[in-house]
């Protein structure tokens, strides 16, 4: 049992925030916080030390910063995941922070609500972002796009919100590799959604997916 | 200084024309004495009368000198009073400019304090009284109305927050730089109404010291403000080169322009404050407009070490 445990530390410069990040975690069952730190000066070795698979990481921290310490386990090929947890939610920063390594991004704002999901989906080996930020990535992406429909967001009773943006670039003919790029995920988590929206809409093929598109009003012909 | 040139080379003249009549005189004496050495009695008064022109002429003649070196006098101190009056107001300047100067400044140490004050404490703070919240959900499997309506508030504060530090000092530019955050200011700027294009030759990476990038940041941000409010542009350019060791910015927008006759008016538009900060930079500022052609602004600073 204990060796299934996912092994979690915690890295912001507010005590009262890792102190509230702690509570919470320790709700389900089958989390551990193994550590905590205040600033990023040792947190390399931390984490080397307590060997956790996830490091929830904020930016703005006295002496090395969390973007100095990304590229610290960016260089070093860390095998610890890392979810970053700031009050920024300026796109170019989230691009940044992608881009050297981070595997999820949430807003302070939502904290409460994504963290726990955000843990789960990061270790299973898919990115997460919080639905702000991920809406904010897909809208500058397509918002020049005259054929996507304005309001693809309207509740969709089989797909999620992010299986509807992927289904949406791929009807748009975007490539795997273009979708991965600009969503700031991996291409293999792109192949994970394709495959998922196929099973849910019980088709074979890509066609399948823009004849749905163009039904549920995602895409306009 | 012209002046007194112009008085020396006018005293050098008279005395000239003074010592060549004074010869003639001596001439005339002589060959006089020689020629009618008999009639000596003659001869006296002559020289008598000789002798009270000569006196004649030298009161005149001191006169003459005593009044140009009095109008010398006069010109003089007239002269350095005016010089005196310039200086004052100089000064006054320069102390009025240091005054906005100063200003500023401490406006902007202000901004930055409040801001990252805002951003990483109070967010923090509402964050973790965002996470009890909902642990205490999560372990008493409530589902409150009362909950619901503070998380919504704790939500909207979050916004309020944010909203408020990046007016104050956006993250973008402590963090990624000036073009970065100039770029970013275009984007958030354009909208249906108005569009800002930005247009750079320098490298998006490239960083300045934080003092200078704060004040540029925030003097293009005054100046976009000026035209969203007054211009009625529906297309704004904002370019940004370095050439020479300095640092260029144009803005140039399609609005309704001014006569430069109303630039009094326009100063008004806080384009004073502006140029005082280019000032300190020992930059230079020009405006073109004209009525219904638009505006164009060309802020040139030296790039700092």
């Amino acid at each position: 049992m204990i060796t299934n445990k996912i092994k979690i530390h915690l890295a912001d410069d507010h005590q009262v925030l890792i102190d509230g990040l702690t509570n919470l975690l320790q709700t389900v069952s089958n989390f551990e916080v193994v550590g905590n730190s205040l600033d990023g000066k040792t947190l390399y070795e931390d984490v080397l030390q307590n060997n956790a698979d996830i490091l929830v990481l904020d930016i703005s921290m006295p002496q090395k910063d969390g973007i100095k310490v990304l590229q610290e386990f960016h260089r070093n090929n860390s095998v610890c995941k890392v979810i970053i947890l700031s009050s920024y939610d300026e796109l170019k920063i989230i691009k940044e922070v992608m881009k050297l390594g981070a595997k999820g991004y949430l807003t302070k704002k939502c904290a409460g609500e994504h963290i726990i999901q955000a843990i789960n989906t990061v270790y299973n080996g898919q990115e997460y972002f919080s639905d702000a930020v991920r809406e904010k990535i897909f809208h500058i992406f397509a918002h020049n796009n005259p054929k996507l429909n304005k309001n693809i967001y309207i509740k969709n009773p089989i797909l999620s919100p992010r299986e509807i943006e992927v289904i949406t670039l791929i009807s748009l003919e975007y490539s795997g590799k273009e979708i991965s790029e600009q969503l700031f995920i991996s291409t293999n988590t792109v192949e994970t959604h394709r495959k998922n929206i196929m099973r849910k809409l019980q088709t074979k093929n890509t066609i399948g997916l823009v004849k749905y598109a163009l039904k549920n009003n995602l895409i306009n012909p | 200084m012209f002046c007194i040139r112009l008085f020396t080379v006018l005293l050098f003249f008279l005395s000239s024309i003074g010592n060549s009549v004074f010869s003639q005189h001596k001439e005339t004496l002589t060959e006089r004495i020689q020629t009618s050495e008999k009639s000596k009695e003659s001869t006296v008064t002559e020289f008598h009368r000789y002798e009270q022109l000569k006196n004649k002429k030298v009161v005149s003649l001191s006169i003459v000198l005593i009044t140009i070196l009095f109008f010398l006098f006069y010109f003089f101190y007239q002269n350095n009073r005016l010089k005196q009056k310039i200086k004052r107001k100089d000064i006054k300047q320069k102390i009025l400019l240091n005054v906005i100067n100063a200003g500023i400044d401490s406006q902007e140490i202000e901004r930055k304090k409040i801001a990252s004050f805002l951003h990483d404490n109070v967010n923090s703070l509402l964050s973790s009284a965002g996470l009890h919240l909902n642990v205490f959900t999560t372990q008493n499997n409530i589902a409150s109305e009362e909950i619901q309506k503070t998380k919504a508030i704790l939500a909207e504060a979050h916004d309020l927050l944010r909203d408020m530090s990046h007016d104050l000092v956006p993250a973008l530019l402590v963090r990624f730089g000036l073009i970065y955050a100039l770029e970013d200011l275009c984007e958030r700027n354009s909208n249906s109404s108005i569009s800002f294009k930005f247009s750079s030759t320098i490298s998006a990476e490239k960083r300045y010291t934080e003092k200078f990038e704060m004040k540029i940041y925030f003097i293009v941000c005054e100046l976009f403000n000026n035209v969203i409010k007054h211009s009625e542009a529906k297309k704004t350019v904002i370019v940004l080169v370095e050439k020479n060791n300095q640092f260029v910015i144009v803005i140039q927008d399609d609005g309704k322009g001014f006569t430069i006759k109303k630039t009094k008016d326009a100063e008004g538009f806080g384009l004073n404050r502006i140029r005082a900060r280019v000032k300190k930079f020992k930059g230079s500022f020009d405006i073109t407009s004209k009525p219904n052609e638009g505006t164009t602004i060309k802020i040139k600073i030296p790039l700092p070490h």
